[in-house]
């Protein structure tokens, strides 16, 4: 019989992993799902990972409180390390585009270090069942039925030829093996997806630590099938193998994201056994290669609502091969996966006082969360507010003026430009700042149009009706900057359709007013509370209580990948969740078009 | 009578709140209803249709507008058939955006329009395939349907639902005509065969007018 290899336990939480004199502290804490503050990644700078090592032979030293620093410590055989409270990372602060989440840790998967004794004569035992009876010793946990893929069992003998019969085995939820990697030098990683009609993103998430490694996004290279949902919805219904095509460019957006994201860590994606995905319903079918043709047509069902779970290398996905992809749950036909996990992002199931979550797009996605209920509707508001539909729009990228502020008096605007450089355009929130400035200064009226009694050289008479000079070609990108009549009209009508989607929630709930309101996606993250306030977008709210909560969507999807718990309770969300539908309200045409108009200027 | 140039006034400039009482004034101090909106009504949408085709004002002021002139019409129905018999219809027009389209603005404000202009309109919505426009224009004996499409993946949709109307019994009792950002007057009238296009809702009352005759 080969000697049982010594442990090395953390505590108070008891977990455990094999000693490994060549590993710190800091990577066996790691190894052993213990999370540890590190902000220097281990360099012996910080000084935020120190431990008491309780038992056992240290190799490095203490500080004069005999506390050891992890990561410049290892340990020469088996002991006990325990874990001060203020080395003790248990909920991990992730910053989201502006918005903190905390990270509860309970994944789906573990990664288990082995040492996996060779075959003894005396008592022949499989190599299979020689690696589980070790894996027992370390979860205890284990189910008594271990499913082992048969790929995996294939790639068993060289794994443990590699390294003298260590190797890392990922189980999920103590019963399925779902990778297995020479060494005990491998990560455990999961990648978190929002896959928006226009933008994806991805965060590599460290499962054991609960760091998140890195962040990437990109375009959704759909994009060139069609601007908006409905076009790539008659591009799937309309050509034969249209649905192939744009679920093969999905993945291929989400590969090349797992690839920069491991770049960006110095990670590979065979180490990523784990993928999280959110979206809206469309883009969440047409990844899962389910007809997305119910979302065109009235009552605009979709497939199916509930979470799914698929083998990765299903669809496509080059993580590890086994890997397994959990979409979360939908709603509606344009109430999906991205709703749900926003509202899980910001705890709306606890509400303690009435909030609205508000995703602004081309559809807008609303979630009212009151305590005891929470009612979600989607609205058709256009692409004004992604700089769509708009004489000089352009999305938030470099160059677009994000914000305008007026002087009331002399009418001299001053831009803030994405970027610095001289103003292209003019992106969503520049477009609703330049609005609210314009109203304010009393230079458009309450209908939208610009007062006759007003004179300024910036006002003038253009091809598309009057428009308001923000800047002139020579300080632009060559050509006049203008804001004209028209894109007000567009901006109104936009606004309208948000603004009547919560007057009607707020109606149907019995509600005057909100008493937060929670800004999500990137737009509601650059829009000025003040200017929503102005615009009367948000009917009641005051402006402290508007803020931004970034890529809530993404948020979301991150806490179900941390923790099975969040996927649990993202799944009660959708299942507890009241759906309006709009469309057939008998009301909405009167709440639309009393929602043009921008409010009377206070006296 | 102050009350009449008063409801113009009000309608033009959207003040919904506003019309009810005014209409009601006005029939207080005995105007004759269907004197108010022919004489006042609807040539303050025709001042309204002239500034949106000049481009003075857009679509929400439109809608604005159309809705105080709708408010308007709300008081003076009852008063209508008290009277006995319902008000002169121009026509009746059934609207409908194509199968496969959701988007419903413009095709609503052409209904706001008509309606403002003394149509009967038939709104069958959004999504509608071929067979429900025909069947609507056939329950409702229409005299025009029309149809608004904003994608251009509808285009054999439009097709689909003028050949549908050309080839039924309707063909040729019925006037079609198509609108929206995605359809050109090439592709509705000299392809497909429709009997007029416009690209937006003034310019679909005016086209709609000159097909029955009444310009």
């Amino acid at each position: 019989m080969a000697a049982e290899p010594e442990m090395v336990v953390f505590e108070p939480s008891g977990r455990r992993v094999p000693a490994d004199a060549r590993a710190s502290l800091l990577e066996l804490a790691r190894r052993a799902g213990v999370a540890l503050a590190s902000t220097c990644g281990g360099k012996g700078q910080c000084g935020k990972c120190r431990v008491q090592v309780s038992s056992g032979r240290a190799l490095g030293p203490a500080a004069e409180d005999g506390l050891h620093l992890a990561c410049q410590t290892r340990l020469d055989g088996g002991g006990v390390v325990t874990v001060p409270a203020a080395s003790q990372l248990q909920q991990h602060q992730i910053l989201a585009t502006g918005h903190q989440t905390a990270l509860e840790l309970d994944p789906a998967l573990r990664l288990h270090r082995l040492q996996v004794p060779p075959p003894d004569l005396a008592a022949v035992r499989a190599d299979q069942e020689r690696l589980l009876a070790e894996l027992r010793r370390a979860e205890p946990e284990a189910a008594a039925e271990i499913d082992f893929p048969l790929p995996l069992l294939a790639a068993l003998p060289s794994a443990l030829a590699a390294e003298e019969g260590r190797v890392s085995l990922a189980l999920s939820q103590g019963q399925r093996v779902r990778g297995l990697a020479p060494g005990w030098g491998s990560r455990c990683l999961g990648l978190a997806v929002d896959l928006g009609t226009t933008t994806v993103v991805a965060y590599l998430l460290d499962l054991e630590s609960g760091q998140l490694l890195a962040v990437q996004a990109q375009m959704n290279p759909q994009v060139s099938w069609g601007e908006d949902v409905i076009s790539r919805i008659g591009f799937c219904q309309g050509q034969p193998g249209g649905l192939a095509l744009l679920q093969g460019q999905a993945v291929a957006g989400i590969n090349q994201l797992a690839q920069a994201c491991c770049a960006q860590a110095g990670a590979d994606p065979v180490q990523i056994y784990e993928c999280v995905l959110v979206g809206n319903t469309a883009m969440h079918h047409i990844l899962l290669g389910l007809d997305p043709g119910g979302l065109a047509r009235a009552p605009y069902a979709p497939v199916a609502s509930q979470a799914q779970e698929v083998r990765a290398a299903d669809l496509g996905l080059t993580l590890a091969p086994e890997a397994s992809l959990y979409a979360l749950p939908i709603k509606a036909g344009f109430v999906g996966a991205d709703a749900v996990a926003a509202a899980l992002a910001v705890g709306a199931q606890d509400a303690d006082q009435p909030t609205l979550l508000l995703d602004l797009g081309t559809n807008g996605e609303l979630v009212l969360a009151a305590p005891e209920r929470l009612l979600c509707c989607s609205t058709a508001a256009g692409p004004a507010f992604e700089g769509g539909h708009i004489s000089c729009g352009m999305r938030g990228a470099a160059g677009a003026v994000e914000r305008v502020r007026l002087d009331p008096a002399t009418l001299e605007p001053e831009l803030s430009v994405i970027g610095g450089g001289p103003p292209l355009g003019l992106c969503g929130s520049g477009l609703v700042s330049a609005v609210a400035g314009l109203l304010a200064a009393g230079v458009l009226t309450p209908r939208g149009a610009f007062a006759d009694d007003r004179r300024s050289p910036r006002l003038r008479q253009g091809a598309q009706g009057r428009e308001f000079l923000l800047a002139p070609a020579g300080q632009a990108g060559g050509q006049d900057l203008v804001l004209t009549a028209k894109d007000v009209s567009e901006l109104q009508l936009a606004k309208a359709a948000i603004q009547a989607g919560v007057s009607i929630m707020l109606a149907e709930m019995g509600l005057e007013r909100v008493e937060r309101v929670l800004l999500a996606g990137a737009f509601g993250n650059y829009l000025q509370p003040a200017d929503a306030v102005r615009l009367g977008l948000l009917p009641g709210a005051q402006e402290a209580a508007i803020q931004g909560v970034g890529n809530a969507a993404g948020a979301g999807a991150l806490k179900a990948l941390a923790s099975l718990g969040q996927r649990r309770l993202a799944e009660d969300i959708a299942q507890g969740m009241d759906y309006l539908e709009l469309s057939a309200h008998p009301h909405f045409q009167d709440y639309f078009v009393e929602s043009l108009s921008f409010p009377e200027p206070a006296v | 009578m102050a009350e009449l140039e008063a409801i113009k006034q009000a309608v033009e400039k959207g003040r919904r709140k506003e019309v009810p009482g005014l209409v009601q004034a006005a029939l207080d101090a005995g105007a004759d209803p269907q004197e108010i909106i022919n004489s006042y009504m609807i040539p303050a949408m025709k001042e309204v249709g002239a500034r949106f085709e000049a481009k003075k004002i857009f679509v929400p002021e439109m809608m604005i507008a159309a809705k105080a002139m709708q408010a308007g019409l709300d008081v003076l129905r009852p008063v209508l058939e008290a009277k006995g018999g319902s008000q002169q219809k121009l026509g009746t027009v059934v609207v409908g955006t194509v199968f496969g389209d959701l988007h419903d603005i413009g095709k609503n404000l052409l209904v706001l329009m008509l309606e403002s202009s003394g149509f009967k309109v038939i709104n069958i919505g959004e999504n509608v395939p071929p067979e429900k426009f025909l069947q609507a224009a056939r329950d409702n004996q229409a005299d025009v349907v029309g149809m608004s499409s904003l994608l251009t993946t509808g285009d054999p949709h439009v097709a689909a639902t003028i050949q549908a109307i050309k080839e039924s019994d309707l063909g040729g009792k019925v006037k079609v005509i198509c609108g929206g950002a995605a359809v050109t007057e090439k592709f509705a009238v000299a392809q497909c065969g429709a009997d007029g296009h416009a690209p937006d809702a003034v310019g679909a009352v005016r086209v709609i007018k000159n097909l029955l005759g009444l310009n």
